[in-house]
């Protein structure tokens, strides 16, 4: 196969993946079954880590195929998969269509910054049990946010405007779907995120991928001991410097014949323009290559068989597999209380943020969502929303789930389903609704039966399981009453109470999730159907 | 002129009102074979749910006393809640395609159907059956959760309510039929033609904290459907509006239909056993002339099949 159709494949295969992961994130119509969606997510890297030490099944194994890809390729994962990586492509892409003369160069490796960028979270990880640095940065949890957070609201505004024309032509194919915006603050990240990214590729290209992200600086170094690497032919190259000009990653030497493949993500630009054919992938062994294995002329990095840089890769990546197999340990002990608010007469008192089925407690949730917010995006009611302070400062961005917005649709399962990560784990239907999310609380001094002898049920009327039913009161009205151990925790009580500012009834969230008892069912005597009408 | 015209103009509520049943009684342009007398409340027992809606309609002299050709009908029933049609917690999709049929054999134009659901509306519509059903019977199926699509109306008879938001196929469509089914209700004891009404407005949580029973009795004092039909095939004797489970359900194979809300409203409750002196609204409604609760001076066509 000649070399030079690698861009095509790369660029086919980028348009796959970062369509098929856009689409999921903005979807609202549930037009995918979730295991097209499993599929979909399972070559992420991160989330197919993080989800592996959790279930320890080759149904997340996604990442290996990565690190093996990476050994023998290279970075693909970065122009191939990575969804930030290639929404930076179309960037660059953007700004080669608008401004004819635009030539990348060769820059130095921003070391500290990278390799700062992918102990640090590391080491968050490690002294805190917080995946907060590691969420901040993952790529394909940015490109999530972004696209859930902020591309989602914009297109079920444009299916709603196109709904709206649609209608008007009393054609009802599509429907307008309600955007339900979440908390200001949580999308300051996202947008913060976008913006960076944005202005990174548009001026440095791949700047991002090769200072800040750290998956692309973990692959980057099992990219230093490739099989195959990218490296440039001495007899053949003219040195012309269309490669280097064409490099996104800014990592072609020119001058010394040299590909800092670490930095390589894998786009074969150069490769499509070389009207030499001089720069290729080329057997790590084979006398030709000169990309050399430690880091490029000009770095501190002495290169050369058994070099320290080798060892350091080898050291931290060994690192990163004992601090994320130690963390995948569940263990209840070290559990802290996030948030404590004073009690008052009428006030909720909610000792717990609820964390959405399927995610065991807080501590399996916390310290395995990568906040994507693919569960968010999948989610029908929207109950589940980015979290700023719930889980405590290194928790933001994980969902949980907000009464305030809406409830659990008792019949559902999509995020338990759809969530890449293990963060949430598969649910079965029955399951589900025996699965203990927190436990009903009741006010009655806030109920406005109580407080304004008015009918209302309100709460009942949307309890699944009846856990809390309505029992005669006065002047033909009833009261609210709970029983918690029936109760799922779905919130949909807290949802349509409609006092304000305090709700008569809410759900405080358990810490561990629990089983919730079946509600006691009597039959019913059926009706005679021979006798007269009553009337 | 269309519904939302009236409602926009501010004509008073009994106009409306009046225009709204104008299309009612003493029009027999049809020939059936059934003796045809004007009742006020049709109840049938012992049938499947469309069988019982085809005798009960023809006694009334067939859906063509309702629905003229070419005219748009909104038929609207109780679809709040996500769950099967065997736990009666939404109409009964079998009565809903046959309604539909009925309204485009008499050659309505359109005959839409939606709700304002409560559980997520999606699932609501697919997983009550009502959305295939009345799709395959020929309806437009809409989402009734676009605040664009409600208007503001003044409820200048109501007692609580003085503005409420109605969804627009309400207004602008030349017939309403309302269909809800017959449930017990946590909060407002039972769930009828009313209630239903319940689910044709935006701004609702507010009734709940505002005397509920006088909110609904209040609507009715400006929307009117046209026909009421009460799905009482499988009831939900417990746990209602939403229930448990199928162990909450009762067969009772029973249908009432009467232009006035009141007038289904308390039949249909006597039919489950409940006084309907006893539920706010039906009482309230009563008081304020809005329908009677003393069916004994009434027409009534007792069907047995």
């Amino acid at each position: 196969m000649h070399q030079r159709s690698l861009k095509t494949i790369r660029v086919i295969m980028a348009l796959l993946f970062i369509s098929a992961t856009g689409f999921i994130f903005i979807d609202f119509r549930e037009l995918l079954p979730t295991g097209l969606i499993t599929g979909i997510t399972f070559l992420q890297f991160l989330p197919s880590l993080l989800s592996f030490f959790t279930t320890f099944g080759l149904v997340a194994a996604g990442f290996i195929v990565i690190l093996v890809l990476t050994i023998l390729f290279g970075r693909i994962y970065c122009s191939a998969i990575c969804p930030l990586g290639i929404f930076q492509d179309a960037v660059s892409w953007i700004r080669k269509k608008t401004k004819k003369k635009h030539r990348y160069r060769f820059g130095k490796p921003q070391n500290r910054w990278r390799y700062g960028f992918l102990v640090l979270p590391l080491l968050v990880l490690l002294a805190g049990k917080s995946l907060v640095g590691v969420n901040l940065l993952d790529p394909y949890s940015i490109f999530g946010r972004i696209a859930s957070d902020l591309f989602q609201p914009v297109y079920i505004w444009l299916n709603n405007r196109i709904a709206g024309v649609l209608e008007s032509m009393n054609v009802f194919f599509l429907y307008p779907e309600n955007i339900t915006p979440a908390r200001g603050l949580t999308y300051v990240i996202p947008a913060f995120m976008l913006g960076l990214v944005i202005w990174f590729s548009y001026t440095r290209g791949r700047l991002y991928c090769n200072t800040i992200c750290p998956v692309g600086t973990l692959l980057g170094l099992l990219s230093r001991v490739a099989i195959f690497r990218i490296g440039m032919i001495e007899g053949l190259c003219t040195k012309c410097g269309k490669c280097a000009v064409a490099c996104k990653a800014s990592c072609i030497r020119i001058k010394s014949l040299e590909v800092d493949f670490s930095r390589c993500v894998g786009c074969y630009n150069c490769i499509s323009v070389c009207p030499e054919d001089a720069i290729k992938y080329l057997p790590a062994a084979g006398s030709a290559l000169t990309s050399r294995r430690g880091g490029p002329a000009g770095s501190v990095d002495p290169s050369g068989p058994g070099d320290p840089a080798r060892r350091e890769a080898l050291t931290r990546m060994i690192a990163t597999g004992v601090a994320l197999s130690g963390f995948s340990l569940p263990d209840g002990s070290q559990e802290t209380v996030i948030e404590n608010k004073v009690p008052t007469e009428i006030k909720p008192v909610k000792n717990f943020p609820v964390t959405p089925p399927g995610s065991l407690g807080i501590r399996h949730f916390t310290t395995r969502c990568t906040a994507c917010h693919l569960c968010i995006s999948a989610c029908p009611t929207s109950v589940l929303q980015p979290s700023l302070v719930e889980y405590g400062w290194s928790g933001i961005m994980q969902p949980h789930m907000d009464y305030s917005t809406n409830y659990c649709n008792f019949e559902c399962t999509l995020c338990t389903d759809v969530c890449p990560t293990g963060a949430i784990l598969s649910l079965a239907a029955e399951a589900k609704k025996t699965t203990q999310l927190g436990q009903v609380q009741l006010i009655l001094e806030n109920c406005v039966v109580y407080a304004e002898n008015t009918a209302c049920g309100s709460c009942s009327e949307h309890c699944p399981t009846q856990a809390v039913t309505m029992v005669p009161y006065r002047q033909g009205l009833t009261l609210p009453e709970i029983v918690p151990e029936i109760c799922v925790g779905c919130g949909a009580c807290e949802y349509a109470c409609p006092v304000r500012p305090f709700k008569a009834i809410y759900v405080d969230g358990h810490q561990i999730h629990q089983v919730a008892q079946k509600p006691e069912t009597e039959e019913l005597e059926q009706p005679d159907l021979e006798e007269e009408f009553p009337f | 002129m269309k519904r939302r015209d009236f409602f926009r103009k501010g004509i008073g509520a009994g106009i409306a009102a009046g225009a709204a049943i104008s299309i009612g009684p003493g029009n027999k342009l049809f020939a059936g074979a059934a003796p045809m007398l004007d009742y006020d409340l049709v109840a049938v027992k012992g049938g499947e749910p469309g069988t019982m809606f085809d005798q009960a309609i023809q006694s009334l002299g067939g859906i063509e006393k309702y629905v003229k050709k070419g005219q748009r009908v909104v038929v609207k029933p109780n679809l709040g809640w996500d769950a099967t049609p065997e736990r009666a917690a939404n109409t009964n999709p079998e009565l809903m395609a046959r309604i539909v049929e009925h309204c485009l054999a008499a050659g309505a134009k359109d005959v839409y159907v939606f709700d304002n659901t409560i559980n997520e509306w999606t699932r609501c519509y697919k997983n009550s059956g009502i959305e295939k059903a009345v799709k395959d019977a020929g309806a437009k199926v809409l989402s009734g959760k676009s605040k664009g699509s409600y208007h503001e109306i003044a409820v200048d008879g109501g007692r609580k309510l003085k503005r409420v938001q109605v969804h627009e196929l309400i207004l602008e469509s030349d017939v309403f039929i309302n269909v809800p089914v017959l449930k017990t209700h946590g909060g407002t004891v039972l769930s009828l033609s009313m209630k239903n009404l319940m689910g044709i407005v935006w701004d609702r949580r507010w009734w709940h904290a505002n005397d509920l029973h006088q909110c609904i009795a209040d609507i009715t004092t400006v929307v009117k459907p046209d026909l009421n039909v009460v799905d009482a095939y499988r009831v939900l004797k417990k746990n209602g509006p939403r229930g448990v489970s199928t162990a909450d359900v009762v067969t009772m194979k029973s249908q009432i239909i009467a232009e006035n809300m009141v007038v289904a409203d308390t039949a249909a409750a006597k039919l489950i056993g409940k006084d309907p002196a006893q539920i706010g609204h039906i009482r309230m409604a009563d008081e304020m002339g809005l329908g009677s609760m003393d069916l004994s001076n009434l027409k009534i066509n007792r069907i047995v099949i």
